[in-house]
This record gives C-alpha cells, structure tokens and sequence, in this order.
C-alpha cells in the first residue's frame, strides 16, 4: 500500500519524541514572537522610572530593567528577533552552501578548487574573530551581526552539499537527463537539489542552533543589536551591570536563549532522527 | 573421549534486535579431535564465522549463546570473565580473516606478539628473543628486521605470519583460523595454508578452519562440517564426504567445484540466495533451493541421520539420487 | 571616512587620509604595514589612546594564553575520560543522561554560563571576586566558564572517536589474545583514540581564544580579547588589525603543532612524511 512520503514522515514523526518535543518547544516561542503584543503586558521600551529595577512580582512577572522596563514584556518582543536571525542567519548560509556547493560538485575543476579556496579562508581564523572583524568593517548592527556569523558558518554546508552533488552526479538518473539535453543548471537545480532535500533539512536545523548563538553572543558584546531594541544578548549584557543588585537582569533573556537554542537543537536532532538515520552513528 | 579438544552441544547463537530476536545459528554440534585439522565450511553469512567467535566468547553484547560449549571438559560458556580471559590465547588461539585490520598500527608487529608471550610471565627481553624465534618458524623473511616493523610496512603474507605467531606464541592446543586466506593471493595462501597444516606435526596444535572455499578443505582437513544458513547440515571425514556426500547442499557444492578436466561443461551453480539471520521455525532452512524439496522440508526440523560413526547429516530425503 | 564620523567635511576627510597614510596606493599601504609589523614590531598607532599598538598589546597576549592553555588542559583532562566512559557504557543509563546533559550545555551560549558563574559564587556567595585580574583567585570564575562551555562538545568528540576506535578489529585481536579488560582498554583504545585526541587539542586552541574574547569582557581581564571588543567598537583599526593578525599567526602555528601530532602518534603517518624513517 503506498502512502505519500509526506504522510509517512508526519506519521513517523508523531512517535518520535525528540522531534516532538521541539517541535512543542519551537512553536512555544514561534507563539510568543507571532503574538508579542497580544502577550506581553508592556511595551517592550515603555520606561517606568518609578518602578526601577523592581523584583519579580505579580505586575511584573520577570521583574523591571534600571529603565522601569517590564523585563517579561521585552523578553516576549526579544522571540521576534530571536526568531528573525535564525530565518536570516539560516537563509543566507543555506542559499550561499547550496549554490557553492552545487557548483563545485557539479563542475570540479577549477571552480572546485577557487571555491575552496574562498571556503577555506572563512576558517583560517575563528569564528568569532572573522565576524568581528566583518562587523567592524560593515558597522554595527543586527542586520551586519546576522550577514557577519553567515558568511563565517556557510562553508561547511556547502561542504556537505558539494560531497553530495559529487556523489550523484555519476549516478544513471543524470545520464538520462544529459541525454534529453537538460541545461548543466537545470540539471544541478531540478535533477540533484530535489534529492539531497532531506540531507539539507537535517543540515540547516543543526546550524541554527549556534547560528542564534553566535548571533546573539555578538549582540551581547556590543557589536550587534543595539540598545533598546530587546534582543536577549543586549540583555544580558546589560543586565551585568546590576549583577549585584537585580541579577534576574542577566538570568531570566539567558535563560530564554537557552531555552529557544534548545528546542532548536532537539527539533535538529529528530529531524535527523527522521530523514537521515545514517548520522545517528556519533552516538 | 581423551582425544577430544573441543565439543558443541546443541549451540544456538540469536541476536537481540529492536522487537525480538534473530536466529544466527541453529543447533550446531560438533566437536574437535586433538592435532587435527577440522574445517567449517559454508557460503558467506550462514554463521559458521559466529560459531568460532562464540567459542571464546568474542561475539557483540546483543548475542545470546545457548547450549554447551566445552573444552577439554570445562563449559566455556559457564566461565567467569577472569576464567575466559585466562583460556583466550593460552588454550585457544584465534586468527582472522583480514590481517591488516587485526593489528593496531600504532605498536610495532613484534612489540605486539611480545605483548601475548609476555601474558605469560616471561620478561620484556626474553620474550623479544621468542618473538624472532617464531618469526622464522612460520618462515617470515628477515626475522631480525621485521619484528621492529610496523603493520602497515608488511606485506599481506607477512601479516598473516605475525598473527599465527602471535596466536601460537603461548603454545595453545587450538587454533580458530577464520577465513585465514580470503583477503590473500592465490601464492601467498598456499603458503599460509603450508604452516597451518604443518602445525600438527610441529606442535600438535589441532586446527578449527573457517572456510568458503571448498577446495582448501580438500587440500588439508581431515574433518569437515557444513554449514547453511545457520544449520549444520553434514559432517564428516573429509575422504568420506568426498566419497558420498548425503546432504543435497553437499552434493550441490561437490558439484559446483571446477574439476581439472575440460569437458565438464558449465560450472553447476545453486539456485537462490543464502538467507541472513532468520525467525526461530521449525523447517529445513535448505528447503526452498533444495531440488528435492517437498512439503515437510518446509515444516519440520530434519533430524540427524548417521551413515556411519564418523559421518552424519540432516535431511529428510538424502537417499534418494535425483541430484 | 568612518572615523572622521558622520558629516565631517571634505577637507577634514582629506586631513585625516595624509595623516594616516591612506591616500597612497592600496599595495604600498599593506606592503609598508608589513614591513613595519616584520621587521620593527610596528604595528601603527591606536586612534583612540595615540599609543603605539604593540605597546597596548604586548602584554595582553601572556593574559589571554594562560587563560586558554590552563582551560585547554583542564578541558580535556575531564571530558576525555567522561567520553571514554560513554563509549565503553554505550546506551546504559549513564551514557543516555551524558549524552542529554551535553546537549543541554551545547545550548548555553558561554556568556551566560559567566554570568550565572558570577551570581552564584561572586554575588550571593562571595567566594570569588567579579572582575580584576590580580590573584589566583580571579582565575576560578573564568577558567570554570571556559571550561564548562567546551566540555559538552569535547566529551562528544572524545566518545564518537573511542566508539570508532572500539570498532577496529585490532580490539577484537587484543581480546583474543588474552589480554585483560583494563589492558585492552589503555594499551589499545586509550592509545589510538588519543591520536586524534591530541590532534583536537591544538586544533580547538583557536577556539578557545575567540572563546575568551567574551569572557574577558564579562570579567574585565586585561586580554586580547578585551582590547578587541573596546578597539571595535571604538573603531580602532589600527588594534583590530594588529589583533587579528596575531591570532591568525596563533592558529596556524596550531594547526602545524596539529600536524607535527599527529605525524608523532601515527606511524602510518611518519613514514609518508620521513621518508621510511622509523
């Protein structure tokens, strides 16, 4: 009996628990950031001078910032840019892999070897450095954070993807196809990229996670969101000044960082579960 | 009974899997006379590799060995894992089928034979002087020099060597040879075959040899099992299996071997495919590519008849000649 | 013309562009900046203190490699063992709750291991000071940060090599041969899982450096990655550039340590390298 592919991934995803669990996980805070005002009781930058670093209590459920800011409320508005830089970040480094890497598997030779090389310079420094240094060059903002951690992180997908347009491109289905006269793009785009789908899915939902990490490790030191917009890592940072006397400041945007990174992780890793069992094998 | 080494009762060997388990090797028993050589012969996959690895408990964690395994009287499979470290190379030794992987390329070749004779007490020095010793008995070239080289420097020949002076080095009664000569030259397996089957005479050492290829059974058992798909379906001595093999599989295999004379026409082969591990069921599991099958080959278990004391096998129909 | 800040004039521009230099060509520019880095240890002037760079600098660099060589080692030195233990438990209960508390700290970005580190044991505890560097004592709370943040990562690595390494004949051999189960595991596994190991030692040791460049800041510890963040955002290029140089040159010297390793520990290595030397 054949059931649409679709079908059969929906069914087996129901019995797997990791990618239930972040799926639950991610649509929890895809809900906080979709209805962000509808949620959050406060504006996110409606200063209350009066209610000054105030404790957690029942008005302010996380406590207020040295501004009277409800903490809660700017958290909520804080999922929105979360979530902004993971489509961002992840598009970008999705779009740049693939092309780079269709291009150098289909094509070998020198392409191969020019893409390479520009790949490889990506990693000659670390990461966190070479998007410091992109940031300083482009200037400082979220936008410039997000495009700095995507041209670090975006060689290794197009590693993955290069590996599998190498290893398809022998196989008889592209004969056919160079037989019927399809364009070389056409072949790359509509022969191969449908079937390395999976393997892309699983490689971007394992990217995220430390794409919004770094992302936002950037915004917390300066150079990437800026004040006052809610981003968590401004948060934290800011919140270090008052460590001694409001450290839910600093505790509570972490605490949803890790939280958001998390769901994206277990999603990743049921993902993985689902489409590519092979991976499994890392333990 | 003194002459006997080694003796399988009933041994079933299944692998736990997610939902159950499955059957790698059904009621298999034999036993192996002192100094002799005993083949186990069998197409890839029907388990006669898990039946040696089983002997001294080498099998994964998610194998379960039933039935008697015993050695010189003693249950292996009832020793503790201090007593089964203690026969492992003392009593009984072990190669396998692809040399290169089975040394760790990181020690040199004689450093790690040192390290079996050295189990022994003998002292880092002394033991060094065996090494070289056993080098040139299994007729390594340049004795001296290869002990300080690496597995990777070797040859495959060479390698096979280390690994039977290795096994050989604590002077055990048995050797599990599996597949000893697959990964060689035709050349080089003549050789390796020449110091196995010199064994006996030089140390008495009784040989368990793992094979796909009927032809080395000829060459140099002097007993012989088969096995298939699990089953051990005819055992004997090797002139008389040769003389009137019973077991349709047998007679199938005698057939298919190439003869040295031209006009035999095309090779015989056998219909179908070996099946992998399989259900627990009662059934000849040669049934369906037996050309004298009938319905009950497919139900019930054949029993094990004896054409004489030294030559049994399982079928339900053997006498009859069709094949 | 990002420095002369927005709306200057033209003329200014221009003041600015002799001062520093920048109105020669491109390649005299780099050539010139080369020279002076190679051959005086010149690395220019900071905009922002008009000071010499490598005055800033140069004592910043020791801070910043203690830091990183210490977390390295104590890195390593707990999560090589804890990887073994998962690989030999493999899919017991504490390989599964290894496994899942590793991937909860892969979540937590570093800064907020610093900051909850801080507030546990600088704030309501006092045990150790917030930011400083001048006793032994100012070391704990960033070196533990270090530490934590690469561990879960480290273990996973170490685990997935023994597991490959488990899976190697040789291991069977060495059972077979009757050596005992402590003996099997360190003569055997210990030793090849280490190659790589070792390899990966040198090879996170970049990592760790851009690593610090937060915790540095969140502790005030006057490293190179400190004087990074403040020349950034100062938009001091002269530093920035000086920096980064400097840990490119790091990063490749530790990727031929990497090499020199592992030709080292894998013969099968050495010999394309040496030449049949043994």
């Amino acid at each position: 009996m054949y059931e649409s592919p679709i079908k059969e991934f929906f069914r087996s995803s129901l019995k797997n628990f990791n990618f239930m669990i972040g799926a639950i996980m991610f649509f929890s805070i895809l809900v906080l950031a979709v209805f962000a005002d509808q949620i959050a009781p406060y504006e996110y930058d409606a200063g209350n001078p009066a209610a000054k670093l105030m404790e957690p209590c029942k008005e302010h459920l996380f406590g207020t910032d040295e501004m009277g800011r409800d903490l809660f409320s700017r958290i909520v508005y804080g999922a929105r840019i979360t979530l902004k830089v993971a489509l961002i970040g992840g598009s970008i480094q999705l779009v740049l892999g693939v092309v780079v890497g269709l291009f150098c598997g289909y094509f070998g030779g020198i392409v191969d070897k020019a893409m390479l090389f520009l790949a490889d310079l990506t990693w000659c420094v670390p990461g966190m450095v070479m998007a410091l240094a992109v940031v300083t060059v482009i200037g400082t903002n979220l936008t410039n954070a997000i495009i700095a951690i995507a041209l670090v992180n975006w060689a290794s997908m197009a590693r993955t993807v290069r590996a599998k347009t190498m290893s398809l491109k022998n196989m008889a289905f592209i004969e056919t196809g160079v037989a019927f006269g399809e364009s070389d793009l056409s072949l790359m785009f509509r022969y191969i990229l449908p079937n390395i789908v999976p393997a892309l899915i699983v490689m971007v939902s394992m990217a995220l996670p430390s794409t919004i990490m770094s992302t936002t490790t950037l915004s917390f030191l300066g150079v990437g969101s800026q004040p006052p917009s809610p981003d968590w890592g401004l948060m934290v940072s800011d919140g270090i000044q008052y460590i001694t006397k409001a450290p839910w400041l600093a505790i509570y945007p972490g605490l949803a960082l890790v939280y958001t990174v998390l769901s994206f992780t277990i999603l990743g890793e049921g993902l993985r579960d689902l489409l590519d069992p092979r991976m499994k094998s890392q333990g | 009974m003194n002459d006997e080494l080694l003796r399988l009762e009933n041994v079933f060997i299944n692998y736990r899997v997610r939902g159950g388990y499955l059957n790698a090797v059904k009621d298999v028993s034999f036993s192996v006379n002192r100094g002799e050589i005993f083949a186990v012969v069998g197409e890839s996959g029907c388990g006669k590799s898990t039946v040696a690895h089983s002997i001294m408990r080498l099998l994964d964690k998610n194998a379960v060995v039933l039935g008697n395994i015993k050695y010189n009287g003693k249950n292996l499979m009832e020793l503790s894992n201090k007593q089964i470290t203690g026969i492992r190379g003392h009593d009984i030794g072990m190669i396998f089928q692809n040399p290169l992987d089975s040394l760790n390329p990181v020690y040199t070749t004689g450093a790690q034979v040192n390290e079996a004779i050295r189990l022994d007490g003998i002292n880092k020095l002394d033991g060094w002087k065996k090494v070289i010793e056993l080098y040139r008995s299994v007729k390594m070239p340049d004795a001296e020099k290869r002990v300080h080289a690496y597995p990777h420097e070797m040859s495959g020949g060479m390698r096979q060597r280390v690994m039977i002076s290795m096994m050989l080095s604590r002077n055990p009664s048995l050797l599990i040879a599996d597949e000893p000569t697959t990964a060689l030259d035709v050349t080089i397996e003549a050789q390796i075959l020449e110091i196995i089957s010199q064994l006996k005479v030089e140390f008495g050492t009784a040989v368990m040899l793992i094979t796909h290829n009927f032809g080395l059974v000829a060459e140099v058992a002097d007993r012989v099992a088969i096995m298939y798909a699990g089953e051990l379906v005819e055992q004997g001595d090797v002139f008389e299996i040769f003389r009137e093999p019973k077991h349709p599989y047998t007679r199938l295999l005698m057939k298919a071997l190439p003869r040295g004379t031209k006009h035999e026409g095309r090779l015989q082969t056998i219909d179908g495919t070996v099946p992998r591990l399989m259900a627990i069921q009662p059934s000849c599991r040669f049934a369906n590519r037996c050309p004298l099958a009938r319905e009950i080959c497919h139900n019930q278990d054949p029993a094990v008849r004896a054409l004489s004391a030294t030559h049994t096998y399982r079928c339900h129909f053997a006498e009859e000649e069709e094949v | 013309m990002l420095m002369a800040g927005e709306g200057a004039s033209l003329e200014r521009l221009e003041e600015i562009e002799k001062e520093l230099g920048l109105d020669r060509p491109l390649l005299v520019q780099y050539a010139d900046w080369l020279y002076g880095v190679t051959v005086e240890q010149d690395f220019g002037i900071s905009f922002k203190y008009r000071l010499p760079v490598w005055d800033l600098v140069k004592d910043r660099i020791p801070v910043s490699l203690r830091l990183t060589v210490i977390t390295a080692l104590i890195q390593y030195a707990v999560a090589v063992p804890l990887g073994l233990l998962c690989a030999y438990k493999k899919d017991t209960i504490f390989d599964r709750a290894t496994m899942i508390l590793s991937m909860i700290m892969t979540s937590v970005p570093s800064f907020w291991i610093s900051v909850l580190l801080m507030i546990a044991f600088a704030v309501e505890r006092q045990w150790f000071p917030l930011s400083g560097f001048s006793t032994w004592k100012h070391y704990v709370l960033p070196i533990t940060a270090g530490v934590l943040s690469g561990l879960a990562t480290t273990m996973r690595l170490t685990k997935s090599e023994a597991l490959d390494v488990l899976r190697e004949k040789y291991v069977l051999t060495a059972y077979a041969k009757g050596l005992r189960e402590t003996a099997v595991r360190c003569k055997h596994v210990l030793r090849n899982s280490l190659i790589i190991i070792c390899v990966q030692v040198f090879q996170s040791l970049p990592w760790l450096i851009s690593g610090y460049i937060i915790i540095e800041k969140i502790f005030v510890i006057p490293g190179m990655g400190g004087l990074m963040i403040t020349s950034i955002i100062n938009q001091d290029f002269n530093v920035v550039q000086c920096l980064i140089f400097l840990i490119s040159i790091m990063t490749v010297i530790c990727n031929i340590m990497a090499d020199l390793m592992l030709g080292l520990l894998d013969p099968r290595i050495r010999i394309s390298i040496g030449g049949g030397d043994k």
